[in-house]
């Protein structure tokens, strides 16, 4: 058994205990919420995942402040997404869903979604780089200065300069013309 | 396309480097220009999301989720009844070992000891990009998985010889060298972890502690389990049983 602060030290570390846990005790909830509404296990198996990169994105935001438990902010993660599932596919604004009442339509929780979802094709861009690319931006998001760049790439410093910019031209235009990316800014 | 001057402004803008005149500037764009306002977005946003590693979480989670939940829950509930005796029966013997338990832990103990109850080899999780398409890495991995660690520290080593930044790898060749009793070779790699900011930094400072323990020196050893045990981390709980028996 954890408590909330075990929980969320265990899931910035992805402890797998935890995680067994939170598994063990939530997905039965969200296996019966997606099932009465119209998915499938593979649908909860699914949206259960998300959910749980959306509460491990947002255990790490330092300015975010848990006024719900780990399970209530878990299951309105769940929730919402599920229902922009079924928005996108019933294309259609007027769905809703049957569940517990006291859960409302969040719109933070929905910004959350997209926020978790916009930093995944972030990430899948970023991957698409080539290998000194990602090796160099990753130096420089984790704050190391140029002339550090530089010393373990092996680069003189004004290289460094130019492939640090070269290569944050290229990944900033791929982010930005990807559809889906263009789609979540229109929402 | 960005150009230098845009993503230089904004940079230093996010870096809170400009003068309030510089800042309206921004802010200004920021509301009128659609396309000056999504590049602001994805500069400010790209260093946390490449930070964040959730390709790790991701598989841990997919791992844990192979298992049989509804079936083993089920298999519980039909079984309830019978295994009321065997459930009691391992109530008590939970209560001795636990008991036993408190009287080790309050007994001196060696160092070497501690090292052996405590160290053990963690699952492999590197999230290295290019994985599949590094020959010299799947060949590490592998060895590692099949604990054939002598194997699995000469390809970890090839490896980081072309890569030498790639701290998961770091960490696992460590702890290979650990495995085979390699601890002066296993140190400084550990230590090179521990002075970076990432996801393997208390795990470094844990094997650290074990790796002076494993050495008979405690007194080496301390400032890492101190540390671990005052910080809210994966390590803490174990950082304190360990502490209990070194402190003095």
């Amino acid at each position: 058994m954890y408590n909330e602060q075990d929980i969320i030290i265990g899931l910035r570390g992805s402890d797998r205990g935890v995680m067994e846990f939170l598994y063990k005790q939530y997905y039965p909830m969200i296996l019966d919420l997606i099932q009465k509404n119209g998915g499938t296990s593979e649908d909860a198996s699914d949206i259960f995942q998300e959910g749980m990169i959306v509460v491990y994105e947002k255990i790490f935001d330092s300015a975010f402040e848990w006024r719900s438990t780990i399970k209530t902010y878990l299951y309105a993660v769940c929730r919402n997404k599920w229902l922009m599932e079924l928005r996108n596919k019933r294309n259609r604004s007027t769905t809703t869903i049957d569940d517990k009442p006291d859960v409302a339509e969040d719109a933070s929780i929905q910004r959350d979604i997209i926020a978790s979802e916009k930093n995944e094709l972030m990430r899948k861009h970023f991957k698409n780089l080539g290998k000194d690319c990602r090796q160099v931006l990753e130096l420089f998001f984790q704050s190391k200065s140029l002339r550090e760049i530089s010393q373990i790439m092996n680069y003189t410093e004004a290289y460094a300069k130019k492939k640090k910019f070269s290569c944050q031209q290229k990944l900033i235009e791929t982010i930005s013309l990807d559809p889906v990316f263009k789609e979540f800014n229109k929402s | 396309m960005i150009s230098q001057d845009d993503l230089k402004l904004i940079e230093e803008y996010l870096q809170q480097r400009l003068d309030l005149k510089q800042v309206r500037e921004v802010d200004k764009r920021i509301a009128e220009d659609p396309e000056f306002a999504l590049q602001f977005e994805i500069i400010r946003d790209l260093p946390k999301a490449i930070n964040m590693d959730t390709e790790h979480f991701r598989s841990e989670l997919r791992s844990i989720m192979q298992q049989p939940l509804e079936a083993s829950k089920q298999t519980d509930i039909k079984k309830g009844k019978q295994v009321s005796l065997l459930r009691l029966f391992l109530s008590a013997a939970a209560v001795i070992a636990g008991v036993t338990l408190a009287i080790y832990l309050l007994m001196p103990a060696k160092n070497v000891d501690l090292y052996a109850a405590y160290f053990d080899i963690p699952r492999e999780n590197i999230s290295v990009r290019d994985t599949d398409l590094d020959p010299q890495l799947a060949e590490a991995t592998r060895s590692f998985s099949e604990k054939d660690y002598v194997s699995a520290a000469e390809s970890f080593q090839q490896f980081l010889d072309e890569n030498p930044n790639e701290i998961p790898v770091l960490f696992f060749y460590a702890v290979s060298l650990m495995a085979i009793e390699k601890y002066d070779e296993a140190q400084p790699v550990l230590t090179e972890i521990q002075n970076q900011e990432s996801v393997y930094r208390n795990a470094a400072m844990w094997y650290l502690g074990l790796l002076h323990l494993r050495n008979n020196d405690r007194e080496k050893a301390k400032p890492f389990f101190e540390q671990l045990k005052n910080d809210s981390n994966n390590y803490s709980e174990k950082a304190s049983k360990i502490w209990l028996q070194i402190a003095e």
